[in-house]
């Protein structure tokens, strides 16, 4: 079982090792020390399933084993800048001012194309429209638009411009969420005035949501056939 | 905070369990193995009858250790050296010529299940 333990231990350093190793490319979503996570337990936990001459107990000890090491170690990270740095790597600035950072991409094995596909997934066709591009520690790639091609906000208009909260759901297929009622702009009197003027029940709402200003929508359910 | 105590007290536990569980193994090992020295010793002095009995008692005492084991031990290895001591006990009943290399070959068996569970740089890697 300590075998297992070690080895567990060895092999957690080892994923992550190699995951930074191939670097933010390979990376997409999540964390190196996550992805290594993900990888490691994915196959340690099909070997007792498949063998049943392995012990079940040689398949737990390394699950939480590692699942234990990546929160400690997460935890160590959040209080330690050079941990971070070791276990996620920095951010990589390779559009700035508009110039794009050559170097920089083939250090990351960033091809012209991938960087290309990844500013076109923000809606921009025209790499002379970014000011600055960012590969993140998880491989994604953040950028900030020219402030010219920036589309103009409410703020900018002139419009109304009040912070509003998005508008809660209150009855779903049928079911009222109380904890929702209580959340949104109306009151339970008056969810029982609506209901009663529509001659509804809630049972037969689909879908009713309350605006911040108290407009609400309801979407009533379908007759069954 | 909770979770890094949980996470802490997990390894902690995975730690403890897993020197216990060694110690267990060191602790039967010896007695096994000490148990075979003593089959050995009497076969050599030709005393059969109290060398059957006593590999006849350790048999029995394998197989309730042999539950246990198998909780932290690959049950491969267990079922080699169940074999082992399966063919143990004929042998001796008509006095066979290998019964002394069955024995060693045994007792070494046994020895490597403990020794394969230590933590030495040689088994982890």
């Amino acid at each position: 079982m300590s075998i297992v333990f070690i080895r567990a231990a060895i092999l957690y350093a080892a994923v992550i090792a190699a995951v930074r190793l191939m670097g933010k490319r390979q990376i997409g979503e999540l964390q190196p020390s996550e992805l290594a996570i993900t990888i490691l337990i994915s196959n340690i936990a099909t070997l007792p399933v498949e063998d049943p001459s392995i012990p079940l107990i040689t398949g737990l000890v390394p699950i939480f084993t590692l699942a234990a090491l990546d929160v400690l170690v997460g935890f160590w990270s959040l209080h330690s800048w050079r941990v971070r740095r070791i276990l996620c790597g920095k951010p990589v600035i390779v559009i700035s001012g508009g110039v794009i950072d050559q170097k920089k991409l083939k250090e990351l094995r960033y091809t012209i194309d991938d960087l290309m596909e990844a500013i076109r997934s923000y809606g921009i066709f025209d790499i002379s429209e970014v000011q600055f591009a960012v590969v993140e520690t998880t491989g994604a790639l953040s950028v900030y638009e020219k402030t010219k091609f920036q589309a103009a906000e409410k703020g900018d208009v002139g419009a109304n411009a009040n912070p509003e909260d998005p508008p809660v759901i209150i009855v779903q297929d049928g079911i009222l969420i109380p904890e929702a009622l209580n959340r949104s702009a109306i009151s339970e009197k008056r969810f029982a005035e609506i209901l009663s003027n529509k001659h509804l029940k809630t049972t037969d709402i689909f879908l009713m949501s309350v605006k911040s200003d108290g407009t609400f929508k309801i979407v009533k359910k379908e007759r069954q056939l | 905070m909770k979770r890094i105590i949980l996470c802490a007290g997990l390894l902690l536990c995975i730690c403890i369990s897993s020197f216990l569980a060694l110690n267990m193994l060191k602790k039967n090992t010896v007695y096994f193995t000490n148990d075979l020295e003593d089959i050995s010793r009497l076969y050599q002095l030709e005393r059969y009858d109290e060398a059957y009995r006593k590999a006849d008692v350790l048999y029995t005492d394998w197989n309730k250790f042999c539950r246990t084991a198998s909780v932290i031990v690959d049950l491969d290895r267990l079922e080699e050296i169940n074999s082992s001591f399966a063919k143990l006990l004929p042998l001796i009943k008509i006095q066979a010529e290998e019964t002394e290399s069955e024995i060693k070959s045994l007792s070494k068996r046994i020895e490597r299940l403990y020794g394969a569970e230590i933590p030495l740089w040689y088994n982890v890697f």
